[in-house]
Parts: structure tokens; sequence; C-alpha cells
């Protein structure tokens, strides 16, 4: 099974995305913020990174900077859950090796393409 | 914990509102403090995003809005001014609200803000008017609407609002918010109303204005309406009186004084003589208008006669029930009234 890890300060985000992917037999790890987020990934054997930008202690950004800096995760794809006033963030997100957006509000439908795309 | 999102999003958007409102207070005392700045901002941030994904359009349509002023602010183009967060604590407990009890009826106030507000806005001016009342003596002229007629005889004598027209008073679900409408002109004809009609003061066709540039109006939104006043609570007004549009925040001061902060709109392509005819008709709506001045004058005096005579003492007087339903749609109805001190007692556990 492969998991995928979801970081997201929004309780409630990280909840629909995990019911979304389960329910699509993938295996579900959660973070609350980009420092949870790095040590959840060290901890676990992770296929995808779905994340929010905005986050409080490490924003999306700077987790993905100190997490493409990890051998294992070089080349992991990493989809950025954005909303539409994130454009700034959204050119450094991609500078910084970010692999797909999806931006808010968003079907389960949606993320679960943008995934199975991804790994399958 | 419950495993559905939306009720996840609840609790967490009741967390971040707490959140938020801590950080405007904060700010109040350290307004040049980024850290707070950037939790105000990212809590909104959330709310809007998750909001979004769970269906509360309306909510995350407004935290949207407030993200963006804070973003200016985040980003150095503005400051946390006291009156910067006097709105923002205002805006915080209507989002609360709107989390708490969404407003299902919400389409048909909202309409009622888009038939006025549909095109680009200008604004001609402001200004501020203090009156010796309540804030929610206040509350109760906009929801009374047989005052109109009773208390403006102006309208009555010049027919711009008569019992007889046809007119609608809306409240949302939860009866805070009113919309009431009259139509000029629609007077309905009958044999007992021309009797009853003809015995009122007011009624005497022979009174006549040596100037009838106030009576003159534009139907701009071809639909008739000369008349609509919108009443948000707890703080705003917008109406449109033939062709004044303005909207009135109301902020109170103390006990026994408050303040309405009027201000005069018009459309940014409108023709100059639109723009004067606006501006003419403040002499009736506005903070120095005959009829706007008849109804603060009137608060006053109801704020003296509720007063009672000794240190916590109040008087009132029961009308026609405590019914929260019943009152129909037409003009001559308490049911805005009753409900309006039934959200506040409810609101503040009286």
């Amino acid at each position: 099974m492969k998991t995928v890890l979801t970081v997201d300060d929004s309780p409630s985000v990280r909840q629909m995305v995990k019911i979304a992917l389960q329910g699509a037999g993938y295996g579900v790890v959660e973070a609350g913020d980009g420092a949870q987020g790095l040590s959840a990934a060290k901890a676990n054997s992770v296929a995808l990174i779905v994340t929010d930008l905005n986050m409080p202690n490490m924003n999306g950004l700077e987790f993905i900077r100190a997490l493409r800096q990890l051998g294992a995760y070089r080349g992991i794809p990493i989809v950025f859950l954005t909303t539409e006033s994130d454009e700034t963030m959204k050119k450094d997100a991609k500078a910084a090796g970010a692999t797909a957006w999806i931006t808010k509000p968003f079907k389960q439908d949606q993320l679960l393409t943008v995934v199975k795309k991804l790994i399958g | 914990m419950s495993a559905d999102p939306v009720e996840i999003f609840r609790q967490e958007a009741a967390d971040l509102l707490e959140a938020l409102e801590q950080a405007l207070l904060d700010l109040e005392r350290r307004p040049g403090d980024r850290d707070l700045v950037n939790t105000a901002f990212r809590a909104l941030h959330t709310i809007k995003g998750s909001g979004a994904m769970f269906g509360f359009d309306d909510l995350a349509g407004f935290a949207h809005e407030f993200e963006t002023v804070f973003d200016r602010v985040r980003r150095g183009e503005s400051h946390a001014s006291p009156a910067l967060i006097a709105v923002a604590l205002n805006a915080q407990s209507f989002l609360r609200t709107q989390i708490e009890t969404p407003d299902e009826a919400s389409p048909a106030i909202g309409d009622g803000i888009r038939r006025v507000l549909r095109r680009p806005l200008k604004v001609l001016g402001y200004d501020t008017q203090r009156f010796a009342a309540n804030w929610k003596n206040y509350h109760e002229n906009p929801r009374d609407s047989f005052h109109a007629n009773i208390l403006h005889t102006f309208y009555g004598t010049f027919g711009l609002s008569r019992q007889a027209q046809e007119s609608a008073m809306i409240l949302d679900d939860h009866g805070r918010h009113v919309y009431f409408y009259t139509k000029v002109g629609t007077d309905r004809a009958s044999a007992d109303y021309a009797e009853t009609a003809a015995t009122l003061r007011s009624h005497n066709p022979d009174f006549r204005l040596e100037d009838t540039r106030l009576l003159k109006w534009v139907d701009e939104f071809g639909d008739g309406v000369n008349m609509q006043i919108l009443t948000l609570y707890p703080s705003f007004v917008l109406h449109q009186v033939c062709n004044s549009i303005a909207v009135r925040q109301l902020v109170p001061r103390s006990p026994t004084s408050s303040d309405l902060h009027w201000t005069y709109l018009g459309f940014a392509d409108e023709p100059a003589g639109m723009t004067d005819t606006r501006l003419f008709q403040t002499n009736l709506v506005g903070s120095a208008g005959l009829v706007s001045m008849e109804d603060t004058a009137v608060c006053e005096m109801v704020r003296r006669g509720t007063a009672g005579s000794g240190e916590g003492e109040a008087s009132f007087m029961e009308m026609g029930g405590k019914d929260l339903t019943s009152g129909g749609s037409t003009k001559l109805s308490e049911k805005a009234l009753r409900n309006f001190w039934n959200t506040y007692r409810v609101q503040m556990g009286l």
C-alpha cells in the first residue's frame, strides 16, 4: 500500500484528504505544519505529499525546501493545495520543486485524479 | 472527535476565530507586532480556504475580503490602526454568527443588497450623526415600519410612503436581518380607505410644496420601489429612498449615546445631474435630513420614556404580543421588532 503524507494546519482539510485517499486504497499519514511534516516524512516511507502553503511554524515552502534536501525525497511528487491569493508564493513553490497544484475549493475526485496520475 | 469534515471545520473555525479575536485585542496594545498580524492573517486564510471546501461559500467570501485587508497590513501597505481593529472585531463577531447559525434565508436579504449596489459605486460624502439614545433604540426604528407614516408626515402628505401602498417586510430565518420596501403610487383605492384618509390631516390634498424637487425621483432600477430600508444585525443599514443611497453604520458610545456614520453613495458611471439629485435628497434622508432627524429625535424620546424614574428601573409596554412568527408580510407588523429583541436576548443570554 502506497502512503500519502497530508500536511495542513486545517484539521478539516486533512480529514477530507484522508477520507478521499483511504477510500481509494492509499495509506495516509497526517501532519499539522511543515515541521511536523518533516518529522513524519523521516519516520515513514512516503510515496507522495499533499501540502498546504500557509502554515504556522514552518510553511509549505520552507517544508518542501527542507524535504528536497533529504536524499530519499529528492524526487518525490509534491502536490500543493493553494488558494487564489497565494499567487506569489506559488511561483516560489514551483522554483522549490512543487509537482502539481490544486486550488481550494476542490472536490475529492479532483484530488484522486491528480494522485492517481502521479503515483498510480 | 467527529469524522465528518464539516463538523471538524465548525470546531476548527471556532478555535481560529478565538485566536483571531485575541490577536486583534493584542494588536490594539501592540499595533506594530508582525507576529500578531500574521496570526490574524493566517486564521482568516484558513477560514477562507477550508470554509470554501465545505460549502460555507458566503463565509469564505467574507473571510476573503477580511483577509485581503490583513494582507495589506502584512505587506506594510496599511497599518493596524484603532479604527481598523474596531471594524475587524465587528467583522470577527459577524463571522462567528455565520458559523454558529448559518443564515439560510440570506439570499433574500442579499437580493436586497444587490438590488441597490449593482454597479461600481462612488462615495459622494460621509458624516456622523450623534444622538442621545441607546443603539438598540435605533434598531427599533427601521424595523417599526408603521412609524414611517405616523412620524414622518412629510412622507404621508406627499405620498412617498403610505400604508395603502404595495410593500413588504422580509426577515431572514433567524429574524436578525430585515429588508423592507414600498412602492410609490400603488395606493389601493377603496371606499373605506378614502373615508379614513379623508380624516387624516396629512392627507389634505391642498397641501403643496413650493419647491417640488424633493419629490422628483427617477425609477433607476425599474421596479417602482421608491423606498428600501435593509438592516443587518447588529450595526448596518442600507437605504434607497427615492434616489438617495447610503449606508449607515451604528456605533454605540455609551448606554445613552450612539453615533450613526453615514456614507452617501452614487454610481461611478452616472451623469452629474443624477449625483446632484442624490445629494439634494439628503435634505430628506441624511444626517441632517428632515426624516432622519425625526428618527433620532424619536429614539431619544423613547429612551427617556422607557428609562423609569429610579435607578435600575425601566418601563415597557407590551403591544401585540410576543409571537415571533405571525404578522404576515405587510408593513403593519411588529414581527421585525420582536425578532430583534429576541435575537438580542438570545445572544446576550438574557
